[in-house]
């Protein structure tokens, strides 16, 4: 089956800072890919790619197997979009973006989008303009859902928000994967979220992919340990294997990617053991990543 | 020196004063110095000539001489109206921020002043030759050659002149301001036109003025009105911004890890304005106007009364200049309806400016004005860069014909108003009533359809940006060229036709205008095929698409020529058939331009 | 059917499921022939991806623990008790691990251990297991 995203080698700069380099994704249908990366790392730009906003300088996009670029009507008629960014226009009101956005796609599922409103707690004849972040975003969610789209994308689309409008938006995520077997690409810096629903995890550092893996594959290969040196050692211990380490003297937590057993070896290589082992949380895998040099400066 | 005719200072003051008194608490400070400036040169100028004037050409002046003075003497006012109008469409700032809006410096009054010796003088001085030297050329080639020129067939190429230079500026307005400097400055570019064509024929410069001031009022009032919203909306602004660090550092503190990547779409800053109350332009546009329009009109009624003759004086001027304005079977003698015209037609443009606001961007898939920009609401809607931009078109066309309707009811009550005699009213309502009611009747229609339309065509400084493709090259560039070829070409026009002898001057003068259009013609058609070109290439249009459109071009000429053909003298027809080619392929190029350009920042 | 997803630890999600669900056959909260909820509504109840709790529910037929009846739902399956008891076994060791591990850092001996052992459990009745969930 050929993926719904279908992104290959592209680089995209603005003047000299490089946004993206050489960046590789694939997502295949009815999976939940979280995007996951530091401020700046390159997340919104990917997804803007995908949405044809930008063009990439070098390699290609292809969504539902079209470039977003040459045929956007084709794909955007499929995407479902949520931002961090308010875009809607807020001098409507909710019925009346119902209607416009009903001219945009031949898709629009009236009833559903009046079922969202209601359990959204929206009133339909309020205007956006006075309605609370929280509130706007889930107009905005319905806005992005009502029409059933194939893919949906979210960009950072619970950021500042409460914890409950997060739920809201969580749980359409949840029901839009279980509902028809559509597709979610979402960015979000809340790990716990990321980690609840997605299948699949993107990490972005500085414009390039530090890895694309199964969720459940990723917390399997990585081990928290807690690894207790000889000598104390003012830079964190590097063996084969640890891919970010914290601490100080001779304890530190360390990440390591691998089994219990590579563990060992490696850890018994450096002249230092293993005082405690589990699985790594996402946290921890992802602080690890951003800084693999590890330690407190 | 032909005393009858010239010199009233203290009308030109007064209007000067008017014009002064405008700008200041509403534009920037640093505009007001240049204006000054400008000012200053403008003035000296302007009245240096004429000191000179009866110097250079002591007796017996030929009617043109005449003419020029008396056109030259309209001038401060013109310059300064043209001088502001150039200011606060930022020539001279094209780094202003779209938050800097005229309407919260009103109420806020914190100015910014980054002047520079450059902008300080340079930008004053381009403003005053254009305004000042361009005329003073003219009036010196008339006042050296042995000629006889007619008023009417001077201010039109100054006009034309005046208008294209406008209209390309005008792009840059859209691009670096804020809509509500928009609100004011489609006024100051109605205002001159309504000032200059009614003293020139006769009117009573003070009622213009005050005609002038009704409008300019209206609008400052609204932008008042406007202004503690927009005040609100720029604070809101900042709470966001604040709440929206706040944010930040407690996702750094919780999570260590950041929030979103900081490149959000390009946003709208503009504060909210009063027309987000205005659902549908469509209707909001004319109604407006046509609100404005009865203002005018209730008050040119009042001012026709007797007393207000007696107050203000009556038009001597005015059989002298009737005749001359007429081209082929128009003959709109009355010349203040004709500013009437304008004065709408401006201010329909100060809507078409306010319409950067989100509802009218909106509605119309996008800025009118601002053909670069898409809102980020639509840019990710599944629908063309074509269709956003023949929705943007059809939303243009259909403000242009309910406002063509709007005003040429006003026209029509004007005609029903009792006529006085002595007053300029009389030769409309005459020919009016008399002969050629459906033809005048018509044209009148298309006049007002075509002013506010063609003007909304002309607004990017197509020909030369799109010949070179370059977005860059768009105003910045193109702008002095454009300046160049359209005073120069009227000015070298105007010597050749000088220095033939009378009765040859009109023959010349249809024959160069032949010549001027077909340039024009030319340029365009290039453009426009460069243009579908870049199109197809592009994908953005299917073969089919691009036939039809051709097609459907060249039958709705052949339609309207044959339209003129019936309505116009056979001799003019001809010109009329050109000048309609490139009234037409205007809207044409600015399509595919605009379709290529939305392209451009869509996917970018 | 009370489940509790947590992402402080490295546990994945779909583990996390079947490790609760196996708790609970294993502790006879969940009985042979009790429906477990469609994955469609355990998802939503968790807010965690569909896909994962399937990926649970595959885990867990494998097992043996629950079974699949076409059109009718998931079940547990008759054998799932029976099959219950070495991951009762195994539950139980890695607790008793986890709390040797701590022990031992306390310095507290095993004889200490098994006299604490002996207290809690005249403390408790034998029926409370939720706490230990943790």
């Amino acid at each position: 089956m050929n993926p719904i995203v279908d992104i290959q080698n592209i680089t995209r700069s603005f003047g000299a800072k490089t946004a993206l380099s050489n960046v590789t994704l694939q997502q295949e249908k009815g999976t939940v890919l979280g995007l996951v990366g530091e401020n700046g790392s390159g997340k919104t730009t990917l997804i803007k790619h995908i949405l044809g906003l930008f063009k990439p300088d070098q390699g290609t996009v292809r969504v539902f197997g079209m470039d977003p670029v040459a045929d956007p009507v084709s794909v955007l008629s499929q995407i479902g979009y949520l931002s961090e960014e308010d875009i809607l226009p807020t001098w409507m009101r909710v019925d009346q973006l119902q209607r416009y956005m009903q001219g945009f796609y031949p898709t629009w599922d009236q009833a559903y989008a009046d079922q969202l409103v209601k359990e959204f707690g929206l009133d339909r004849y309020s205007k956006l303009q006075g309605l609370s972040k929280g509130q706007r975003a889930r107009v905005g969610l319905m806005a992005a859902l009502a029409y059933r789209p194939e893919l949906l994308l979210l960009d950072e689309p619970s950021s500042g928000l409460d914890p409950i409008v997060r739920r809201d938006i969580l749980g359409a995520i949840v029901r839009t994967i279980a509902d028809e077997g559509r597709t979610v690409l979402f960015s979000s810096h809340l790990l716990g979220e990321v980690d609840r629903v997605a299948d699949r995890i993107a990490m972005i550092k500085n414009g390039e992919i530090i890895f694309c893996e199964n969720l459940d594959d990723l917390k399997e290969t990585h081990l928290a340990l807690t690894v207790v040196c000889s000598q104390p050692r003012p830079v964190p211990p590097r063996f084969k294997g640890a891919v970010g380490a914290e601490g100080s003297g001779k304890e530190w937590s360390v990440v390591f990617k691998g089994t219990v057993a590579e563990a060992e070896t490696s850890v018994a290589e450096i002249d230092a053991s293993i005082a405690e082992q589990r699985w790594a949380n996402l946290d921890e895998i992802f602080v690890a990543y951003s800084r693999p040099t590890g330690g407190s400066d | 020196m032909p005393s009858g005719n010239i010199v009233r200072p203290n009308q030109s003051l007064i209007q000067t004063l008017l014009a002064f008194a405008y700008p200041i608490g509403i534009a920037r400070r640093r505009k007001v110095i240049e204006s000054t400036v400008a000012l200053v040169v403008a003035i000296l100028a302007s009245y240096g000539i004429k000191f000179l004037a009866p110097g250079l050409f002591p007796s017996g002046s030929p009617k043109a001489v005449k003419a020029m003075v008396d056109l030259l003497e309209n001038f401060p006012a013109g310059v300064l109206f043209g001088i502001l109008y150039f200011q606060a469409m930022g020539l001279g700032s094209p780094e202003i921020n779209t938050t800097d809006t005229p309407a919260s410096l009103l109420t806020q009054r914190t100015f910014v002043l980054p002047v520079t010796t450059k902008k300080l003088v340079l930008i004053p001085m381009l403003m005053a030759s254009l305004f000042v030297l361009v005329p003073a050329i003219l009036y010196a080639v008339f006042a050296i050659l042995p000629l006889n020129l007619h008023v009417p067939v001077c201010l039109p190429l100054l006009m034309l002149a005046y208008t294209v230079c406008s209209s390309n500026s005008s792009a840059w307005m859209m691009s670096a301001t804020a809509p509500f400097g928009c609100l004011f400055l489609p006024i100051q570019l109605g205002a001159p036109f309504a000032v200059l064509i009614g003293w020139i024929n006769g009117y009573s410069p003070v009622l213009l003025s005050i005609g002038v001031c009704v409008v300019l009022l209206v609008s400052v009032l609204s932008a008042l009105a406007a202004a503690p919203q927009a005040r609100i909306s720029s604070r809101q602004l900042g709470a966001k911004r604040a709440t929206g660090n706040l944010d930040k550092q407690k996702a750094r503190g919780l999570t260590r890890v950041m929030e979103s990547d900081s490149t959000p779409f390009p946003s709208s800053r503009e504060a909210q304005y009063w027309i987000e109350t205005a659902r549908n332009i469509h209707v909001s546009v004319p109604m407006v106007i046509g609100v404005m329009g009865l203002i005018i009109l209730v008050f040119l009624w009042i001012s026709s009364s007797d007393w207000m003759v007696g107050i203000f004086g009556s038009n001597s001027k005015v059989q002298a200049t009737t005749e001359g304005l007429g081209i082929g079977g128009i003959q709109v003698g009355p010349h203040l309806p004709l500013s009437l015209l304008v004065l709408p037609g401006a201010a329909m443009f100060c809507f078409m400016f306010a319409a950067n606001s989100k509802v009218a961007r909106t509605i119309t898939l996008g800025k009118v004005s601002n053909e670069d920009s898409l809102d980020p609401f639509i840019a990710i809607r599944p629908v063309t860069s074509l269709q956003i931009t023949v929705a943007r078109l059809k939303s243009a066309v259909k403000t242009a014909v309910n406002l063509a309707i709007v005003v040429t009811a006003l026209l029509f009550l004007w005609t029903l108003s009792p006529a006085k005699e002595g007053l300029h009213r009389g030769p409309l309502i005459e020919l009016l009533s008399a002969h050629a009611k459906f033809r005048t009747w018509l044209l009148v229609f298309v006049v007002a359809l075509s002013l506010p339309f063609v003007l909304w065509t002309c607004l990017a400084g197509e020909p030369i940006a799109a010949v070179t493709g370059s977005r860059k090259s768009r105003v910045g560039t193109s702008m002095p060229i454009v300046i160049a070829f359209f005073t120069v070409v009227p000015i070298l026009g105007g010597v050749i036709i000088a220095s033939l002898d009378e009765t040859h001057q009109l023959e010349l003068i249809r024959t160069w205008l032949m010549f001027f259009l077909t340039i024009l013609v030319a340029i365009k058609l290039i453009v426009a095929v460069v243009g579908a070109l870049r199109l197809r290439r592009k994908a953005l249009i299917s073969v089919p698409e691009l036939r039809t459109g051709a097609i459907s071009w060249i039958v709705a000429l052949i339609l309207f020529s044959f339209v003129y053909e019936c309505v116009i003298q056979p001799d003019l027809a001809g010109l009329v058939f050109i000048s309609l080619i490139v009234a037409a392929i205007l809207p044409m190029n600015r399509i595919l331009w605009q379709v290529l350009r939305l392209d451009e920042s869509r996917h970018r | 059917m009370q489940l509790h997803i947590t992402t402080s630890d490295g546990v994945p999600i779909y583990l996390q499921i079947v490790n609760q669900i196996k708790y609970l056959v294993a502790s006879g909260r969940l009985k042979a022939g009790d429906e477990v909820p469609p994955i469609r509504v355990l998802a939503e109840q968790l807010v965690v991806n569909p896909n994962t709790v399937a990926r649970a529910y595959r885990e867990l037929e494998l097992a043996g623990v629950v079974e699949k009846r076409r059109t009718a739902g998931t079940f547990i399956s008759a054998g799932g008790s029976l099959l219950a008891h070495p991951e009762q076994v195994r539950i139980l060791t890695e607790r008793i691990d986890a709390l040797l591990t701590d022990a031992r850092q306390m310095n507290f001996s095993t004889g200490e251990i098994v006299d604490l052992l002996h207290d809690r459990a005249s403390a408790l009745n034998p029926s409370d297991t939720k706490k230990e969930t943790r």
